[in-house]
């Protein structure tokens, strides 16, 4: 009877050590989960899921929009302190996609883009507010021709992205092209373009 | 220039008559993409480039209403066929046409010089150089001369083709036959 009670005392004991350790197991998995998405983490834009484009009016003419083939982008996630957040763009403005190879060149031209002596364009951020529970406005410096000016973006977390572990944005913004020198055709052309951002971001692994 | 006797020849040379025919399609066709591309209101890029193509024709039509009007100078127009009023209406009409397309090239180009976007007109990579400094209110002006007189020249021309489909089915005498390329 004794030694049934030990070996039932003790078969408890490996079950209750069993769970414990399951237990322990699950504990760390969701603190490595949790360190994955709280603290600062670096993120990298997927170029497949990234799409940045641009939008202007003329008068007389629909409203043209284009799209950049080649940027390169990071943003810096901190969950904890989403203030001490940080992104950056690149766009070479070479890659500048209208759907027609004419008006790209006329855009890559010193009459706007002036793609060859200036080959990219950027944006820094330089603070970040959340303005409600989904969206943030980011404001940063904006150097197109080689001139910067602070410009703002509103931005929209995007949930329900097809792959896990992932984060997505849209960002839309306007900004007055003649304030960075690059004042062709103004007012036929407007002086104002649109831009919008829309991207995803996988964690880099390093 | 071999044969030259007092006497006008019966049909119209074989130069006249493939520069008028040329003329035709030429006109057709840069009257209807001109519509086309006035008219779209989508696709920024394809209606660009149909300006473009638009451009860079019309200012090689120029070229061809040049060496029109010199072949007119140096060779005879056929015998005249019908009466004396029709032939002063087609000749009227025929010189309108001319000083018409004349207008229409020359309000092009203005247009394409005048604008304040830099695009050039293109010409097998060659860059018609422009003579006109940009000017906003200039341009507006030539566009609207452009619109005008190719609205008159469509009526011309229907006037043009409407009468000498009545002289060929109405009257039935040579005035169709004698441009026509056999």
């Amino acid at each position: 009877m004794a030694d049934l009670n030990l070996s039932q005392h003790l078969t408890y004991s490996r079950a209750t050590i069993m769970l414990l350790v399951r237990l322990l197991l699950c504990a760390a998995a969701a603190a490595l989960t949790l360190s994955a998405a709280k603290g600062r983490s670096n993120w990298v834009i997927d170029p497949k899921k990234t799409k940045i484009s641009f939008a202007v009016d003329a008068t007389g003419w629909p409203k043209t929009i284009g799209v950049f083939h080649d940027f390169d982008g990071k943003i810096i996630v901190d969950f904890d302190k989403p203030r001490q957040s940080r992104v950056t763009f690149t766009v070479r403005t070479g890659s500048v996609d209208v759907g027609s190879d004419l008006l790209a060149a006329l855009i890559r031209s010193s009459a706007f883009f002036n793609s060859e002596k200036f080959p990219e364009a950027t944006f820094a951020s330089t603070e970040i507010e959340k303005t409600s529970a989904k969206t943030v406005r980011v404001t940063g410096n904006m150097t197109v021709l080689g001139v910067t000016h602070p410009e703002t973006f509103d931005v929209l977390v995007v949930a329900g992205l097809a792959e896990k572990g992932r984060l997505g944005y849209k960002a839309v913004g306007t900004f007055s092209r003649s304030k960075y020198g690059m004042t062709t055709g103004i007012p036929v052309i407007d002086d104002a373009v649109g831009i919008e951002i829309t991207t995803e971001q996988y964690e880099q692994s390093n | 220039m071999s044969n030259q006797t007092e006497q006008p020849p019966d049909e119209w040379d074989v130069v006249s008559r493939c520069l008028h025919w040329l003329s035709a399609i030429w006109i057709f066709a840069l009257i209807g993409l001109g519509l086309v591309m006035v008219n779209m209101i989508q696709a920024s890029g394809l209606k660009f480039e149909l300006y473009q193509f638009h451009k860079s024709y019309g200012f090689l039509f120029g070229s061809l209403l040049i060496i029109r009007v010199l072949w007119k100078l140096f060779t005879q127009r056929p015998k005249t066929v019908g009466n004396s009023l029709m032939n002063f209406v087609s000749r009227a009409n025929q010189l309108l046409m001319l000083f018409l397309l004349i207008l229409l090239v020359a309000s092009g180009y203005a247009m394409a010089s005048l604008s304040i976007i830099p695009i050039p007109i293109n010409i097998f990579g060659w860059n018609v150089p422009t003579l006109l400094m940009p000017d906003m209110v200039m341009e507006q002006t030539a566009t609207a001369v452009h619109q005008y007189i190719a609205f008159g020249l469509i009526t011309l021309v229907l006037i043009h083709s409407g009468s000498a489909l009545f002289h060929h089915f109405i009257l039935k005498d040579r005035t169709l036959k004698r441009m026509l390329i056999k």
